[in-house]
């Protein structure tokens, strides 16, 4: 195995926005659906240990902002720092790392393997730290009434709701000092999301980690910390 | 990388493409190899027979315009002055017949006669084994020695247009030969014996010693300064020989057939390494455009797997696994049918050539060369591709 284990014991305390704004925002291709956003063309530090619900209507950039944090995109004025460090002066190895030890991530459109069966998309996360035992997993799936009977098939055989809570005890399977959740409950039922929220809970306070969660509407229910607009 | 995700990246190797690379890239580098290698081995041959006669020369003056008619030889100082030069490693003088010779060859039924010429040169300039030739006074047989070129000649020339059997060197060497010598009013006769064929001495060679005495008894009482000279010269030096003889108005008969032989050999052996270089070249760019497309085909896959933390380093690794092991895969059958193409050209030896073996470590190093590159070259695109 070829990633940096340098990360394996520094934690990230701080994410920090200075004066970003996507580039559609800034070049006025599209405008912002707020002029009071608290976050865009402002200066806002996420901080470890807390909750964080961004909300906005669709549109707003939510998904964009988790993919620049997650450092996917860059198509952005201003800069997001780790700790005081730019993103995007951050080489392709560290930020692998920081993927793997830092900052879990589950993006709105999942990102599963849909040849690969619950199980197998579980473990090609878990087997980068072995953070989990499969029996953990298993619990984990259990909560989330993902039984025997499905978790051996491909995902591309599951409803979207069941491949959202595989995406969720996947993001789950690291280490992790930032848990980033584009929309984790949009397709979820109130059962579903209480078991899903009560998981991400013990699991980021068991971690000392922050929950940065965006949502339209179907919300995460944690109570956040803090609220921020979009 | 995982067990698991070597597998989800394996769905897309595109096999069929990735054997045509090796196929393509076994017929190049074998063809470079075996084009090495046999340029070695020929060099090598013709280096076996050259090697003994290249490194002598036979010097003498130029005649000038309206030719001189008083023979123009070497005196001691001047031969001398040339055995001093940093050219040189030994001088040896021709020394001619001052009498006249009458050669007969006499078969069954027939008899020929022809006048002849002898020389001598120090034996230890013959290329032909000198324990026999040696002449003593009072002996009745006289050894003689002739140029390979006159048999070649007879054999090749004559021979085959006259549709005559071509006489090898130890039928000639039966041939009953008698010697007439004469001048000075006194006649003498020998017998002559064939003692060998010379390709480095362009003449009808006897000992010094027969010569000698001839000359005493015999001889006009002429200028017996030499005309030739025979050269051994010293090969890491070679280079200052031309210019010399050039500027002391000398000439040597000796010409640079067998280097000639040599670049043209350098030629055509450049022309199939250049084709064997071209098929790798080609192969070469099969399999990075098969890995590139299996690498935009796998685009999706590789963005999820370094969005789950992969290293851009790990995923390549899958890839460049795969073309180290084909790459040495390839590598170690175009050794194998280079050797086994090696093995097949010693039993076709004949009785003409002797084909001299050259190591194959220069060309087994020449496709380690090629297969290092093929490797490193696949392995940057990787990892490029990876990084973006």
């Amino acid at each position: 195995m070829n990633f940096n284990l340098s990360n394996k014991s520094k934690t990230i305390g701080c994410i920090t926005l200075k004066k970003v704004i996507p580039d559609v925002f800034a070049d006025g291709t599209a405008r912002p659906l707020h002029d009071a956003s608290d976050i865009w063309n402002r200066d806002f530090t996420f901080n470890r240990g807390e909750m964080y619900r961004i909300q906005a209507a669709s549109g707003g950039g939510k998904s964009s902002l988790c993919a620049f944090i997650y450092g996917l995109r860059h198509d952005y004025h201003g800069s997001i720092e780790f700790d005081g460090e730019d993103i995007r002066n951050i080489k392709s190895d560290s930020l692998a790392a920081t993927r793997t030890y830092n900052i879990a991530y589950l993006p709105q459109e999942l990102a599963l393997f849909h040849e690969l069966t619950v199980v197998e998309n579980i473990e090609i996360k878990n087997s980068l730290t072995n953070f989990k035992t499969p029996g953990q997993i298993k619990d984990m799936l259990g909560l989330l009434g993902l039984g025997e009977d499905v978790i051996n098939r491909n995902v591309s055989t599951l409803s979207i709701g069941q491949q959202q809570r595989v995406a969720i005890i996947r993001s789950l399977c690291q280490p992790f000092d930032f848990l980033l959740l584009d929309e984790p409950v949009s397709h979820l039922d109130e059962k579903n999301n209480i078991a899903a929220s009560n998981l991400i809970e013990s699991e980021a306070n068991s971690a000392g980690a922050a929950v940065i969660t965006t949502s339209v509407g179907n919300h995460l229910l944690i109570n956040p910390t803090k609220i921020v607009r979009l | 990388m995982t067990r698991l995700s070597n597998r989800l990246l394996s769905k897309n190797l595109n096999r069929p493409r990735l054997a045509a690379f090796a196929i393509a890239d076994f017929i190049g580098l074998t063809i470079v190899m075996i084009a090495i290698h046999f340029y070695g081995d020929i060099k090598a041959t013709l280096h076996s027979v050259a090697d003994d006669n290249a490194d002598y020369i036979v010097i003498s003056k130029k005649i000038g315009t309206f030719g001189s008619i008083e023979r123009e030889g070497f005196t001691d100082n001047e031969i001398d002055t040339i055995g001093t030069q940093s050219w040189v490693e030994d001088v040896g003088r021709f020394e001619s017949s001052r009498f006249d010779v009458n050669a007969t060859v006499m078969m069954p039924g027939a008899t020929m006669s022809t006048a002849l010429f002898f020389e001598s040169v120090p034996n230890r300039f013959l290329d032909v084994p000198v324990t026999t030739f040696t002449f003593s006074d009072g002996d009745t047989t006289v050894p003689v020695i002739l140029p390979k070129e006159y048999l070649s000649l007879y054999n090749f020339g004559y021979a085959s247009a006259r549709n005559l059997p071509a006489i090898s060197e130890a039928m000639l060497g039966m041939v009953p030969l008698r010697l007439t010598i004469s001048g000075n009013g006194q006649t003498e006769t020998y017998k002559g014996r064939i003692a060998g064929f010379s390709s480095r001495i362009n003449t009808i060679a006897v000992p010094e010693s027969f010569i000698r005495s001839a000359n005493a008894r015999l001889g006009n009482g002429d200028n017996d300064l030499p005309s030739r000279l025979i050269v051994k010269i010293n090969p890491t030096m070679k280079h200052l020989a031309a210019s010399y003889l050039d500027s002391h108005g000398l000439e040597t008969t000796t010409s640079g057939v067998l280097s000639r032989t040599d670049s043209i050999l350098s030629v055509i052996t450049g022309g199939v390494v250049v084709t064997g270089l071209l098929i790798c070249a080609l192969s070469l760019f099969l399999l990075t455009l098969s890995i590139y497309l299996m690498l935009e085909k796998s685009r999706d896959k590789i963005k999820l797997l370094l969005m789950l933390g992969y290293t851009p380093g790990a995923i390549s690794s899958y890839y460049q696994r795969i073309i180290v092991i084909l790459n040495i895969v390839v590598l170690a059958a175009a050794v194998t049918a280079t050797f086994l193409t090696d093995k097949m050209a010693i039993h076709r030896d004949d009785a003409y050539i002797t084909i001299q073996h050259s190591s194959l470590w220069t060309s087994v190093a020449a496709g380690m060369a090629l297969t290092a590159a093929a490797i490193l070259i696949n392995f940057a695109s990787i990892r490029k591709f990876a990084r973006n």
